[in-house]
This record gives C-alpha cells, structure tokens and sequence, in this order.
C-alpha cells in the first residue's frame, strides 16, 4: 500500500513495514537509520518467505522445475537491476554487498604496489581498504562543506592515477559527489573509475546510465531488499578484463585435469551458491520502489534532506558535519553535539525512551568523522517511509535528551 | 447458429473422432473424460462436443509421456517422430512429440493462404532453413563456447544461428559468426524472429553489408512490430514474400498471413475453436477470444480442446478471398495492458499505437503496476531529438490520463528472461 499525498508527508506507507507498528517506551517507532540499513516492506518480506515456503531449489544446476523456477526468478531480477540503473543485463553482477563487489574489483585489478588509485577522505571503509592494501592509495581531502577538493582532485589526476575510487554519496554528510565531472575528468585521465554508490542509489539511480563509470557497487538492503544481496554493476569491456578472485562452482564451463574454461561475464563472478532468496527479495523491492516512482523518491530524499538540516539550523545544541543547506544532499546527516562526549548515551537514550532508532560512532568512515567531528557523531538518516514529521519528532525528542543527560 | 462464428467448421466429425482416439489411447485422457462424466463413444456433434473438458499445457506436461502419447507409438526410436523442448519459464515449459507429416501436412495446409509464398518454400531445389531466435537454452548450456554450425544443424535442415540470450547484447563475435554461418550455409529462407531478423539486418547495414537475400522469411516466435516489419521490408525489397506465423512447438503451424497481411486460422488441419474468456462460448465477430484447438488425425499425441492462452479477434472474412478465418492475434492475455478507467489495451492494439514509427527501431511497453507504465523505445540513428514526443501522448491517449507513463529513450531493451524480446509485457 503507497500513499501519495504532500511532500513532508511518507513516500510509502508505514503500514506496509511491519517493524513501524512496533512501539519501544510506549511510543510509535522512527526509525533513522536507514543509511545503515533500510527496512523491507511487506512484497519483500513475502517473496523471500515464497522462495522457501514453495520452493528452495539451486539455480543453475539442473533441469527439474523447482531449479528451472528459481533460476528463473533469479536471472529475471538481474534483468529488473539492469533496467533500474540503465545498464545491460549482463553487466549485472550479484554480490553478497558493496564490500565484497568493491573488494572483487580491487583484487581482480592486479594492482601493483606502485599503482596510484585516487580516494576521497569521505570514502567508507569499504571503498579505502581494499585499494590501501594493494596499492598506493591517496585520499583527496574534502572542504568543510563536505565537498570533494576538486582543485586537489584534479593536481592528482595529472599523476597519473590507475584508478579512482568516488563516492557517489557520503554516508557521513550525506553530500552528492557531482560524479558526471569527476568521472569525465577521471576518464580523460586514462583512469578505470569505481563508484561506491551504495548510499545515492536507493534515491538516485542514474549514476551509471548517465556517468560513464566502469565499476558501480551498491547494496540491496539499503534500498528495501533483503541483507545479503549486493551489485556489482560493469561495463562490459571492463568486467571482461577483470580477473575473477574467487573461483569454484558456478564460474567455469569446463574442468578436467589440467585446467579449466571460465564462463562468460557476469557468472564467472557469481561463485558458489548465491543467496538466492535473497536477490528474490531484492527483485520485489526493486519493483516497489519502480512503484514509488524514480523522480518522487529523489524529491522525497530533498525534502527530508532539507528539513533534517532544517532542524540542525534551528539549534545551538548541534553542530552539522558537512552540507551547506543549499548544497546537494541526501537525507543524512551527522551531528556532533557540543558538551556531550558520549553520543552513544545520547543515541541509546533516543532509541530506548522515545523509540526513535538512529547511529552513534564513526560511521565506517574514521578518517572522516576523525578530521570532522573529532571521531564520532550522532547521525539520522531517512527514507521513503519517513515524513516530516519524523524528522520533527526526532530532534524534539532530542532536545529532551540532552535537557535530562 | 450465429454464422460469424469459427465454431461451426466442417471438421466437428473429425475432431469428435480425435478425441475418441484420445479416450482410447490416451490414458491421462481417458481419466479426465471419466471425471468430467462425459462419455465420448456417443453421436458425435457441436454440441457434444462442446461438453469435452479442456485441456492445457500443464494437462500435457504433467502427463507426458505415458498418460498423452498414444498407445503402441515409439517415439523415441521413430525417424519421424520430433521431439521438442519449448522453453516456457515460470513453469510453463513442455516437452512434446509430433509426426514430422503431420507438422509438414499442417504447414502446407496454413501456407494455403498464400500462394506466392508456399510456392516460393515449396519450389525450393533444397530445404536450407535458418533460424534466428532466442536460443532457448539455460544459461548454461547458452555459455558453452565454440558450439560449431554443425552441432546446430537440425534433421530438417534448419540451422540455428548463434545469438545472444539476450538480444541486444549479442557480442559481436556472435554476430559476425552468425554472418560468416548464412554466407557458408545460404539459407533459402529465414524462420525468424521479426526483432531478431530486424537487428540481424541493422548488424550487416552497420558493416556496410548487404543483408541476405532468402526466397521467403517467416516471422514467428513473438508479435513481428511494424517497426521490426518496417526495417526487414525496407531491407528485402517488395519482392521477397514476407509473412508472420502462428507456430506451436506442440502444434506446429497454426496460422498465418495472406498476401494482404491478414491473419488467417488454418482450420482445415485443426479444429479451432475461439471462446470468451468468461463464458467460454464461442465469440462473434469484432470480439476477442481464446485459441481453443483440436488437433486432427493426430495418431501420436492428439490433442483435444487445448487451450492455448493466445487470444485473437475474430474479423470479418477478408478480401484475399480464402475461406479460412480471418482474425487478429492480439497477444496473450498476461501481456495485456490495463491502463486507469477500466482502459485495455493488447499487445497487439498497442502495436498498431506505435505504429511503423520511423523514427523508432524496437521498443518495449511494459506495465510496471496498476498505474505506472514504462515504454522503452530505441531511436534510429537520424532520428531528431523529439522523436519519442508524438509516440508518448499517443501512448498516454491510449492509456488515459491517470496512467503514468515514463516514455525513456534508450540504446538498449533487455530481453525477457526466456530470450524472447517481448514489445509489450503486462503486470501478472
């Protein structure tokens, strides 16, 4: 069940997530941490429990009708991700989540030591690591606004980086990178560009049609589909020179004694057993987002984005990391609250007296919160189920905690 | 009788006596006779005949071989028995058996409706069939490299030309294999999907290549679009006999074109029946009904009011002068579109809304929820900037005002799971 009424108002209906009619301290539920990980509505919840109540079968490994079915649903929902981010199927690779697709393409790169792959300080952990430890990563720093340094972005590019590793979207200011730039710049650099887009996708999904990358990650459980179920999105060409890590099961056409044939692109990638209720899951969430509307939910993300911000503006209490209010953003934002040197008291006396779930620490991306906040802030994020109202609430409720701590 | 009917055809007795056959040769019929409570060793008659229970695709798939091959036939060691694998997903996939006379007798008997045609399959020195369609494999099979042109080189002569699973992503190794393959094997005709010929041709334009030139193509596997009509015409020449075909692989050929484009049912190898959906009665003419057939003489796998989920709309006779039925295939019922305000729209009507678009060389419509549709379209290389404007408001005419169309221009449609490239695709 969708609603459709005024812009401060849920995208979807509440009611279509169980978890929503839960009360915790005797208060309705507002849950802000979607950039950690949405909720899945009901069509979710149910195609998972389909596949296991009717059927359960392996994909691709035989002729019965239980197999046959399942692989069906399974490759159908490959085709229903291509559709959804502009791309062909077959440069559709399903994932366990963003680390692992970012980690496939670090390591089936064949980085040198030597290589220079280009970073932002506002990476998460999982678009920093991976290319840390095999090559000779340099973080391009970002302004106070949150925005990428494009002056120093581009003094790097002129050394001649092997790869770039963007971030369409910080999971700590919750800032739009402008990726179509970047990425232009990144290319005529003669750089392979990777985009972590696991925080932009579930509004935007645009990144790969329109920019040009050749790797784009992100995760189904952050746009309403089950955990366990992420993308590797590739342009052709650069999957097809992609090294594929893991091998086994489900990746090569042939084996005998001295060697084997691999498959063609996307399997090869796709080892083992996959989690195949999972990318059930992931295809009916793609197809209650479809219902939403692809323009209604980036405007959704903008008003609450907006009134997140909104909130901070109003008090001293708080102290934004990152976005300008005119700048371009999502609906995340994190907060250092000045005089309170325990956030997680703060967040845990938020969830367990007024219900309203949201996140305490680092977020995933230390160096960021580090050089920002002094290592940890407080963050709300939000999704098509929020409203206004949440957002309202939350920070009321807020203020109430750090009144009483 | 209402005359305009396709119900009261001449082949009632033998399709009385096919299912007598069936009863007592079939033992998954002869059940389904004795649940129904009917007894077909009685008079034989139109109205008798309507009391036969129906039977279906998972009726012949679930009782395949043993309950729906006929008694005392050995199939598997007939040199005119084919076996097939149709690839339906979901599901719906079948495996079945036919005499290769049978299949040859049915397609004689529908090219009827177009001489120039069958003369030009018929007066062939030789039989040298290309197919260019889905592969209609798993994916598995479908990644198995170096398949060479013999190992896809069928009894009949039909060789099938590598494609990808997915259309417009074939590499372009694939198509310059299946290039190389039509040069060495030259073809005398094409049996063909209309979207996958049209792209075939695009691929030899883009190399500056003229595309083959066969005695006759057959259209086949999914709706043949105008646009992918357009571009094969264009490409041919007016000399060259083109024609869509209603082809089973359960069946075989169960209709076809005139030389006027009309549609025509073969009920001289069939007995067909076209029911309302709802009633299950026959339909009149300018109505919309359900393919019901009965195979005729069918000595191995006689079927027996089998209801093919193909609706079609019955026309008045046409002008070509055969007296086969007239009628329109307006595509299956899950593909239809069900806009707001009680709005329907087939597959087919929605055909005739793009239209031979000239500015569009392949599009998909698809019902994405009760309200919200998405037509991908792709655009010839000349085509203006605003080329998707006039087909979009004639699609949100179509479809009413509380629709919500998304109308994108692309480069490039997925195919459907199963590798056929469906133009229209409904929500079920």
């Amino acid at each position: 069940m969708l609603t459709r009424t005024g812009s401060g108002a849920a995208l979807a209906s509440p009611a279509s997530f169980d978890v929503l009619a839960r009360t915790v301290a005797g208060r309705r539920l507002i849950y802000l941490d979607s950039a950690a990980t949405t909720l899945r509505p009901r069509p979710v919840v149910d195609a998972v429990c389909r596949y296991y109540t009717t059927n359960g079968a392996n994909i691709h490994r035989g002729k019965h009708l239980l197999s046959e079915e399942a692989s069906d649903q399974y490759e159908r929902v490959r085709i229903q991700t291509a559709e959804f981010v502009g791309a062909r199927s077959e440069e559709i690779v399903f994932v366990r989540n963003t680390t692992e697709a970012l980690n496939m393409v670090a390591a089936g790169l064949d980085l040198n030591a030597d290589d220079l792959v280009l970073g932002s300080l506002d990476a998460h952990h999982s678009n920093l690591l991976p290319w840390r430890v095999r090559s000779r990563l340099r973080l391009i720093p970002v302004r106070p606004d949150g925005g990428l340094d494009l002056a120093e972005f581009e003094r790097a590019l002129a050394e001649g980086p092997r790869v770039v590793a963007l971030t369409a979207c910080s999971n700590v200011t919750g800032v739009y990178s402008p990726l179509d730039g970047l990425i232009r710049l990144a290319k005529q650099a003669g750089a392979i560009v990777v985009v972590d887009a696991a925080q932009s996708l579930p509004h935007r999904r645009e990144i790969f049609r329109a920019a040009g990358a050749d790797f784009v990650a992100f995760s189904g459980h952050k746009m309403c589909g089950p955990t366990g179920v992420g993308v590797l999105c590739g342009r052709m060409s650069a999957l097809e020179r992609l090294r594929p890590v893991m091998l086994g099961g489900g990746t090569v056409d042939w084996v005998d004694t001295q060697g084997h044939r691999i498959r063609k692109v996307p399997h090869r990638f796709e080892y083992g057993t996959p989690d195949i209720a999972a990318v059930i899951g992931f295809g009916a969430a793609l197809s209650y987002l479809d219902e939403l509307g692809e323009r209604e939910i980036r405007e959704h993300d903008t008003v609450l984005a907006n009134a997140l911000l909104a909130e901070c503006a109003r008090r001293d209490t708080v102290r934004v990391i990152g976005p300008a209010p005119d700048g371009d953003h999502a609906g995340v934002v994190s907060m250092e609250l000045p005089g309170f040197a325990r956030l997680d008291e703060v967040a845990r006396a938020l969830s367990d007296s007024f219900g309203v779930m949201c996140r305490s620490g680092h977020m995933c991306a230390q160096p960021l919160v580090d050089g920002l906040a002094g290592g940890q802030v407080l963050r709300m994020s939000t999704y098509i189920y929020n409203s206004v109202t949440d957002v309202e609430e939350a920070f009321h409720c807020l203020d109430k905690v750090l009144e009483a701590l | 009788m209402d005359t305009a009917t396709v119900r009261d055809t001449p082949t009632i007795g033998a399709a009385w006596r096919e299912a007598r056959y069936a009863f007592e040769n079939a033992p998954a019929y002869r059940r389904l006779l004795a649940e129904a409570g009917v007894d077909p060793s009685g008079p034989a008659g139109e109205a008798a005949f309507r009391e036969l229970p129906f039977t279906d695709k998972e009726f012949y798939r679930s009782n395949y071989p043993a309950g729906v091959v006929a008694r005392a036939q050995v199939p598997a060691n007939d040199k005119h028995v084919l076996k097939s694998h149709s690839s339906g997903t979901g599901g719906e996939r079948l495996t079945t058996v036919a005499y290769t006379f049978d299949l040859a007798r049915r397609m004689s008997a529908t090219t009827s409706v177009f001489p120039a045609l069958r003369a030009a399959l018929l007066g062939l020195g030789s039989q040298r069939i290309a197919r260019y369609a889905a592969p209609n494999c798993s994916d598995v099979e479908c990644a198995a490299p170096n398949s060479t042109m013999e190992s896809r080189l069928l009894r009949d002569g039909t060789l099938v030309l590598p494609v990808g699973h997915d259309l417009l992503a074939t590499s372009e190794a694939q198509v310059a294999q299946a290039m190389d393959e039509i040069g060495s094997y030259r073809p005398d005709w094409f049996y063909t999907d209309a979207t996958h010929f049209a792209f075939l041709i695009r691929q030899y334009l883009a190399r500056g290549q003229s595309p083959p030139r066969p005695a006759a193509v057959i259209l086949t596997y999914t709706l043949a679009t105008q646009v992918a009509r357009r571009q094969i015409r264009d490409a041919l020449g007016v000399e060259v006999p083109i024609a869509e075909v209603v082809s089973m692989s359960e069946l075989g050929w169960v209709a076809m074109d005139c030389p006027l484009g009309r549609l025509h049912l073969n009920n001289s190898a069939f007995h067909i029946e076209l029911l309302d959906r709802v009633g299950l009665t026959p339909v009149s003419r300018g109505q919309i009904g359900e393919l019901v057939i009965t195979s005729l003489g069918d000595r191995l796998l006689p079927h027996v009011r089998y209801r093919t989920g193909d609706l079609y709309r019955l026309m008045t006779p046409c002008p070509c002068g055969h007296p086969a039925p007239t009628v329109r295939h307006e595509g299956r019922a899950v593909h239809f579109l069900y806009g707001q305000d009680s709005r329907t729209v087939s597959p087919k009507q929605f055909d005739d809304i793009v239209g031979a678009d000239p500015h569009v060389i392949a599009y998909r419509m698809q019902q994405v929820s009760d309200r919200r549709f998405r037509l991908k379209f792709i655009a010839a290389p000349a085509a203006p900037a605003d080329a998707g404007d006039a087909l979009a408001a004639r699609v949100r005419a179509a479809l009413g005002a509380r629709s919500l169309v998304d109308v994108q221009r692309v480069d490039y449609i997925p195919s459907e799971r199963s590798g056929k490239f469906l133009s229209c695709v409904g929500s079920c």
